[in-house]
């Protein structure tokens, strides 16, 4: 695959296309009047985990939305504490660690498949064991503040 | 054995469970720490009318790296250590009265020690002096010490006989056994056992190059405890046959809770040498446990363990074993041979155990399933750990850019093909930043 210039935002066809390439049984639809991809997806982050059921949005430049389907996940009271947002869709990165350039298929669903790996630990153990940040640490605190 | 990719995650999250069931690195430092001031008194300590050089060594589980905290009652206890003391006493005659000086000379060096006499049980052991040191962090010690002296020529001469190899006989030592209050003498051999199962367990491939590479593993996880890679003690290096030792004793302790034959359930030298003499090289836990669940359940075939002519189960110890020019030599399954006894039936009801639980496990369908089946078998502080260190190690991996995912289902995991897991910190606010 020839690389892909920096600044370059690739376009919904080509991201449908290769989300189709490595997940083939997915089911993808640009939806939107052309301007949002919707990925309907399978993922099972580890050889014991059962099935998770996900869907993401995208819309060219915009933070893709994951959200998790099936089955329904046990939600803390403080949903930030597993990473995740008020509406319940994931956090998976700051905002300046993805950009419209890169490929969902190699950023944001192995992110979410890794995010399903630390939630089953995280039920499993109750505590986070995947590190991140929340909004009350600075980003500029990332080097000594590592967890 | 080649493992397929769902057999060597669970071998993974076995190895886990084997390290959080062993003595942690700091704790280890502090049973050394222990067993070296003790060993070191009685090794300078002037007994009467002996001259020479005295040993103290350890033996039993630590010195075999098998260790695992015991069980009291279902709670976790404090670690058991064993050492062997040797005076350089004349070996021969071995009387009564002198099996009872020989006790009593490391009993009384013990009694007249300042810190030591405050330590030392009151109730003489049968065959030790324990010594009890409660500690900061609430996990203790128990060290047993064997007060010993070389074995006669004579008897090394018929272990050589039985075919025991020459530098293993050598080690054999003659200890005291006091029963009411009458003291007799036994042949017992730990350092010639540890030995041999030193030997049994290098048949693993590659093991020097696998102790430079769980050093190197060590000391990067243990800093403060350790200065450098060179500092790293070889006896806490873990083989999958040691590893699986751990988690049979525990597996064992655990299934036997609260059990009928629970006062009956199989001995722990019975399983350190039988995994011993069943393994074949294995490289990984998972493996080195079936094999020998299916060794030992064929032992008709496979000999480890035997049924004489009389129908009496005989499981030798490999450095003394039972053969008719050492009939005097033990016989690690004797009890089982006792009228009413259950222990045969409780061993081969744990090896069966062993084989479902495995089974069991590995056909799990959700990692919160694994981990509760874990707890039940191995207790739950100890599957919380290995879960946490199975967390740690995926972020750690990420981290040195060494994770990937698998197309097609999304697993996620150190493997040679897949998509890379690019590195990234998971963030959390109420609202998309």
């Amino acid at each position: 695959m020839a690389a892909i210039p920096q600044t370059k935002k690739l376009n919904l066809a080509i991201q449908e296309m290769h989300l189709k390439h490595i997940f083939p049984n997915s089911v993808t639809r640009i939806i939107n009047k052309h301007s949002e991809l919707e990925w309907d997806g399978e993922l099972t982050p580890s050889h014991f985990s059962q099935s998770y059921s996900i869907q993401m949005n995208y819309r060219i430049g915009k933070r893709p939305k994951v959200q998790v389907v099936a089955p329904e996940l046990d939600v803390p009271q403080k949903c930030t504490e597993i990473h995740m947002f008020g509406d319940h869709s994931l956090c998976l990165h700051l905002s300046q660690e993805w950009r419209a350039d890169m490929l969902l298929e190699k950023t944001i669903i192995p992110w979410t498949s890794e995010w399903l790996l630390h939630y089953e630990l995280w039920k499993i153990t109750g505590k986070w064991h995947g590190g991140g940040l929340h909004p009350e640490i600075k980003v500029s605190d990332l080097e000594e503040e590592k967890y | 054995m080649e493992l397929n990719a769902k057999e060597q995650q669970f071998n993974d999250i076995l190895t886990r469970v084997a390290k959080s069931l062993d003595i942690p690195p700091s704790k280890y430092k502090q049973a050394v720490e222990r067993y070296g001031s003790v060993g070191g008194h009685l090794e300078q300590a002037e007994y009467d009318g002996i001259n020479g050089e005295h040993h103290v060594t350890c033996q039993g589980s630590f010195r075999l790296g098998t260790v695992v905290r015991p069980l009291k009652d279902g709670v976790e206890s404090d670690y058991d250590i064993d050492l062997v003391c040797k005076l350089a006493l004349e070996q021969k005659p071995q009387t009564v009265q002198k099996a009872r000086d020989l006790k009593h000379l490391v009993g009384d060096e013990l009694k007249s020690h300042g810190t030591y006499s405050k330590l030392l049980k009151n109730k003489e052991g049968k065959r030790c002096w324990t010594l009890q040191y409660a500690e900061e962090d609430g996990i203790g010690f128990h060290m047993d010490i064997l007060p010993s002296e070389s074995e006669t020529s004579e008897k090394i001469e018929i272990l050589r006989e039985s075919g025991v190899r020459s530098d293993f006989a050598q080690a054999a030592i003659a200890i005291t056994d006091k029963d009411q209050s009458n003291y007799t003498w036994k042949s017992s051999n730990p350092n010639g056992f540890a030995d041999w199962f030193e030997e049994r367990m290098k048949v693993l491939p590659d093991f020097d190059g696998r102790v430079i590479e769980q050093k190197h593993l060590l000391f990067e996880s243990n800093r403060s405890i350790y200065a450098s890679v060179g500092d790293v003690p070889n006896e806490m290096i873990r083989t999958p046959l040691q590893q699986a030792i751990q988690i049979m004793k525990r597996h064992r302790d655990m299934r036997f809770a609260g059990h009928k034959w629970e006062k009956e359930k199989p001995i722990s030298m019975i399983i350190s040498t039988l995994a011993a003499l069943a393994y074949q090289g294995e490289e990984d836990v998972y493996s080195t446990l079936l094999n020998f669940a299916d060794r030992v359940d064929q032992y008709l075939h496979t000999q480890l363990i035997v049924k004489n002519h009389y129908g009496e189960w005989v499981i030798s110890n490999p450095v003394n074993p039972v053969t008719p020019s050492n009939p005097e030599g033990e016989n690690y399954a004797d009890k089982w041979n006792e009228v009413g006894s259950n222990r045969a039936d409780a061993f081969f009801q744990w090896i069966g155990w062993l084989k479902e639980d495995v089974e069991q496990l590995l056909a799990e369908k959700s990692m919160l399933n694994l981990s509760v089946k874990f707890d039940s078998l191995f207790g739950s502080r100890v599957v919380q750990s290995a879960f946490s260190d199975l967390g740690l190690h995926n972020r750690n991996m990420r981290e040195s850019k060494k994770l990937k995912m698998d197309p097609g289902t999304g697993v996620i995991g150190v493997m040679s093909a897949g998509i890379k897991v690019k590195d990234h910190i998971f963030y959390g606010g109420d609202t998309p930043d």
